[in-house]
């Protein structure tokens, strides 16, 4: 055999199609889960948390342009997908004093606990900015007072597709908690809301723009002891 | 060792469903997109809002009417004073539209101050899937005065209510429907008076289609014309 010969029988040239094939084929069913998984509305381009039930407690909250309505949420009970109602909350702007959010998540039996908090340890200051907001919840409540205030031009009773937080160049967005069109669906509607000492059952969060979020901390802890619940309120 | 390699055909019918597939992939979620927000939610050109006037100032609302009742409810508990409400009026009987077109003729109520002391509940009762509770453990107030002390008023249409007031010789004896005269008469006394009576009141039962509190100058200071201090919101 000449060294020539030898040389091209050992560099391979041109595609591996088997291999290319095999990530290609990932691909396409990773872009097809994804569209699937948006078309269904599981997973927006901007959600952060969603699934499993879940414990957040926030020290306070102001938020501008605020809704809230109740949807169909989709989230995911002992693995599986399931659609329910949800109190959805969400603002154009928002300020928190402090946030915690945890959730069970079980790994071969075995229960952990995962836990993020955020804040500034202060009180008085609202140091986590985010913008176009929104949490889905099957109860909140607001300690103290002021516990749940509402300002400006306060609505109740209106439409939960016709509620305006968000606006894209001046005009309002269409129905931007995506509620189910039609009467039926109860809607409150305020320019201002301010919460205060805030514990609830959160089954997602999203938000479009997190301008400012200090102090962030993530643990993982064996069993569920370690949930916000247990926990004193973060600021 | 034999490569496989594909013939130049092979490669470009490659490229040309590759491009094909995110075209597709695309258009599918584009069309989704744009069906979702193309909706309007009160009929073809929004022609299903309600054309409403708050008592002062003549406030124009054009809301969407989600025809969901919310009902509030102060159960009597002797003569004991369980609610506050000041500079109450009553404009009448309005036809009101909701988002699916139908009307309703609903009353229309104003106030200066609306302040439940204790034993409240509020919670829809014919909400699609599930119903929202507002469950203050006490206190809660609509309305008020702004930090310049200028009222902040509230309007409510309601299907129907029934009041127990503590006025003038009846106590909270008997109940006051809404369409019964002497709410008209309160509201004539309550015009008449500058400084309009607070009247307490030991039971209420109202059935709300629309609620509206108006703060001209909201403020992170917080005028707040809804305040609900240790208050539950929830779904169920």
């Amino acid at each position: 055999m000449s060294t020539d010969s030898a040389t091209r029988a050992t560099v391979r040239t041109g595609t591996r199609w088997g291999r290319a094939g095999a990530l290609a084929a990932a691909g396409v069913a990773a872009t097809i889960g994804l569209g699937t998984l948006m078309s269904q509305n599981v997973l927006a381009t901007q959600v952060t948390f969603q699934g499993n039930p879940s414990q957040v407690s926030v020290g306070g909250l102001t938020g501008n342009k605020v809704g809230i309505t109740v949807v169909r949420s989709t989230r995911s009970v002992d693995g599986k997908l399931t659609t329910g109602p949800a109190l959805r909350v969400g603002a154009a702007g928002l300020q928190l004093d402090g946030l915690c959010l945890s959730q069970k998540q079980s790994i071969a039996g075995i229960d952990y606990t995962v836990r993020v908090s955020a804040g500034d340890g202060n009180s008085s200051t609202h140091e986590i900015q985010a913008q176009d907001a929104t949490f889905d919840v099957t109860s909140i409540k607001g300690d103290g007072n002021p516990g749940l205030n509402l300002d400006g031009v306060v609505e109740i009773g209106v439409s939960g597709d016709s509620l305006v937080t968000t606006d894209t160049g001046g005009e309002p967005d269409p129905n931007p908690l995506g509620a189910p069109s039609g009467t039926g669906w109860f809607g409150i509607n305020s320019g201002v809301g301010q919460f205060s000492n805030i514990r609830g059952r959160m089954y997602g969060f999203k938000v479009s723009e997190v301008a400012k979020m200090p102090g962030v901390r993530i643990s993982v802890t064996p069993g569920t002891s370690d949930s916000c619940d247990s926990k004193p309120i973060q600021h | 060792m034999s490569t496989y390699q594909p013939s130049r055909r092979m490669q470009s019918l490659t490229v040309i469903v590759a491009v094909l597939l995110f075209v597709v992939t695309w258009l599918a979620l584009a069309t989704q997109t744009s069906a979702s927000a193309a909706s309007a939610p009160c009929g073809p050109g929004d022609a299903n809002r309600a054309a409403l006037k708050t008592v002062h100032g003549e406030r124009a609302l054009r809301p969407c009417l989600s025809k969901v009742n919310l009902k509030l409810s102060i159960p009597q508990d002797g003569l004991r004073s369980r609610f506050n409400v000041k500079e109450i009026r009553r404009a009448g009987q309005e036809t009101v539209k909701f988002a699916d077109g139908s009307t309703e003729k609903l009353w229309h109520l104003s106030f200066a101050s609306f302040k439940v002391l204790d034993g409240a509940t509020i919670r829809t009762t014919d909400n699609n899937d599930a119903q929202v509770s507002i469950t203050p453990d006490k206190e809660a107030s609509f309305g008020g005065a702004a930090d310049s002390g200028k009222p902040i008023y509230t309007d409510v249409w309601v299907s129907a209510a029934t009041f127990r007031i503590n006025l003038l010789l009846i106590g909270c004896l008997v109940p006051i429907d809404v369409s019964n005269p002497l709410l008209a008469l309160v509201t004539v006394a309550n015009s008449a008076i500058p400084n309009a009576i607070t009247l307490g009141g030991c039971a209420i039962d109202m059935d709300i289609r629309y609620l509206v509190s108006y703060s001209d100058d909201p403020s992170s200071a917080g005028n707040y014309p809804v305040r609900l201090p240790n208050t539950t919101l929830s779904l169920s």
